[in-house]
């Protein structure tokens, strides 16, 4: 029964990691109507520039957690580049050129990111008080993927609170796209 | 004199330097070299480092018969396919003389599988299954590194002496994994009968999912472990393994972990007391390597990796191979590389006749952590041809032979 719990566990908190992934897929399809396929090498960017910045902070709790805000703070200024240099153009071609463009971005960011960090595998450190595990009915289950499995959910309801229309009134709803036949989305 | 003659005297002294100077740019000799630099990084560029430092050497002396290596050298991005591919456009195109390199087992019997029906010349460098050498081996492919049987056997010798009688096991599904799990199971247990395997896991190659492999693994209750997890997923099963406690009064025997580029990332969080084959090359004395350790630190400005000894070594066999036969053709290319020796960072080695398995061996020890960083302690040389089966054994596992 033990076993099971554990391996229960284990599932929500890749699911919660998961979600965490697939949430920000999900707002940035429903805000520009594109399926943004180099959403994985955003997600890789990530923690690859987090990686960056922790190991270059000192290795205290603010290093730790302002390096992963910094990395996320990195990541939406690429974003943000992404959508004014590409997306902005594409919105209104048929889905299949919008899925290849970004297709490119993918390209361009896996080889981007063997230039700047190599090919050796990087292991970043946990920060402290994740590092080590609870006790689950006698089996050693890891802090961080507690933590995981928390996040997952704050970041659902932060997601339900936070109203769509203000995450979507700043996207390219003046400028649809064929399918939406030029009428205004109604939010 | 008029100007025509002058022209005429000109061209004629120029052409008398332009015939000696053809006459000395023998064509180079073109080897082909393949092997997965996008897939497994963290070896390949190290091992390329390797043979790009043995080939400039090699040439700095003039090359090989007068003529001067030149490796063309492919991705095959880690699929059989592909490696066989660039083989047959090596091979066809390119006019190579031979083929080496490889990394991935199953990748390494693909290429030894087309040099056998084209009869080109392969020098695995890398693939360690036995199968390469042996169930599937042939006269055209020669293998540099020791193989898992080998590898198996050094580690067996050490888990014998362990009080674990419940073994788990853990090793990537492919060709690799299977083969060392296979070969430590049958020399652990003739060494031990009373050793009792409880289970085993076999997740995909660099696709380990840790935290639920890793609860498996303590559902079965095992005293000790073989680990053949490499790279990625080495790292990954390292940490869950520590944080979850499966490694707490358990015994591990893990293949390659003793490696750099497969330890160093870990720093800190190296496991110790695990028994690897590895290579500890900031503690090896003998001359051999300490002459290719200050050679490749000055040319290449970084700490060699298993990989670059490969490398390194591969490309000294070829040359030593192509001198002794005086030429480029294949079947006097393989009567030359039989018997022959050569001495590599890691000492003399021999391509043994009956199977074309190099004698290299590998160091084997315990990991440890020093000034935050894995490293290797105890550690012994194992010279390969201790640890391999009796010819007779070996012409029963040849196809045909």
């Amino acid at each position: 029964m033990t076993f099971v719990l554990i391996q229960f566990l284990n599932g929500l908190a890749s699911a919660s990691s998961l979600f965490l992934i697939a949430s920000g897929l999900s707002i940035i399809f429903g805000v520009t109507r594109i399926v943004n396929f180099a959403h994985g090498s955003f997600y890789m960017l990530g923690a690859y520039i987090a990686f960056s910045f922790i190991t270059w902070l000192p290795r205290t709790q603010l290093g730790f957690w302002g390096g992963i805000v910094l990395g996320a703070l990195a990541v939406a200024v690429l974003g943000a580049l992404i959508e004014i240099v590409l997306l902005k153009r594409i919105y209104r071609s048929p889905e299949l050129f919008q899925l290849l463009a970004t297709f490119g971005v993918v390209l361009v960011v896996a080889d981007a990111a063997l230039k700047v960090w190599g090919a050796d595998e990087l292991l970043a450190p946990r920060p402290q008080g994740l590092r080590g595990a609870v006790d689950i009915m006698g089996r050693a289950f890891p802090a961080y993927e507690l933590f995981l499995m928390a996040v997952g959910p704050v970041v659902l309801g932060a997601l339900a609170v936070v109203p769509a229309h203000a995450v979507g009134s700043a996207g390219p709803c003046r400028n649809p796209g064929p399918r939406h036949g030029g009428r205004a989305r109604r939010q | 004199m008029r100007a025509k003659s002058w022209m005429s005297a000109l061209v004629l002294a120029a052409s008398l330097f332009i015939i000696p100077l053809a006459a000395a740019q023998q064509p180079p000799i073109k080897i082909g070299e393949i092997n997965s630099y996008s897939a497994i990084a963290a070896f390949t560029h190290p091992y390329r480092n390797g043979w790009q430092l043995a080939v400039e050497e090699i040439n700095a002396v003039g090359g090989v018969l007068g003529r001067k290596l030149e490796v063309i050298s492919r991705d095959d991005g880690g699929k059989p396919e592909d490696a066989v591919r660039t083989a047959s456009e090596l091979v066809g195109n390119e006019k190579v003389a031979l083929l080496a390199g490889t990394f991935l087992s199953n990748v390494g019997l693909a290429v030894a599988d087309f040099a056998n029906q084209n009869k080109v010349l392969f020098v695995a460098a890398e693939p360690l299954t036995d199968a390469i050498v042996w169930e599937k081996g042939s006269r055209y492919v020669f293998r540099l590194r020791p193989s898992t049987y080998m590898q198996a056997a050094m580690l067996a010798e050490e888990a014998a002496t362990l009080p674990a009688k419940r073994w788990a096991t853990i090793a990537p599904n492919y060709e690799y994994g299977t083969s060392f799990v296979a070969n430590f199971k049958k020399l652990l247990s003739a060494k031990r009968p009373d050793i009792e395997w409880v289970g085993e896991q076999w997740p995909a190659n660099q696709k380990l999912d840790a935290g639920p492999t890793i609860e498996v693994l303590i559902e079965m209750k095992p005293e000790a472990i073989f680990n053949a997890e490499f790279g990625g997923d080495l790292i990954k099963f390292v940490r869950e393994g520590t944080t979850r406690g499966l490694f707490k009064g358990r015994a591990v025997v893990s293949a390659l972990s003793g490696e750099p580029e497969y330890l160093d990332p870990l720093k800190d969080e190296a496991p110790e007391g695990w028994i690897v084959t590895g290579y500890p090359w900031y503690a090896i004395e003998t001359p051999a390597h300490k002459a290719f350790l200050a050679a490749y630190q000055k040319r290449i400005n970084d700490y060699p990796r298993l990989g670059s000894v490969v490398g390194y070594s591969t490309f000294k066999v070829i040359a030593a191979a192509i001198a002794k036969a005086g030429a480029t053709d294949t079947d006097r290319l393989i009567a030359a590389m039989e018997n022959l020796p050569v001495e590599t960072p890691f000492g003399g080695i021999v391509f043994r006749a009956v199977d074309h398995q190099s004698t290299m061996g590998a160091y084997v020890g315990k990991t440890a952590v020093r000034d935050g960083k894995g490293v290797m302690v105890d550690f012994r040389y194992d010279d390969g041809k201790n640890y391999l089966p009796s010819d007779a054994e070996i012409a029963k596992l040849r196809p045909g032979h």
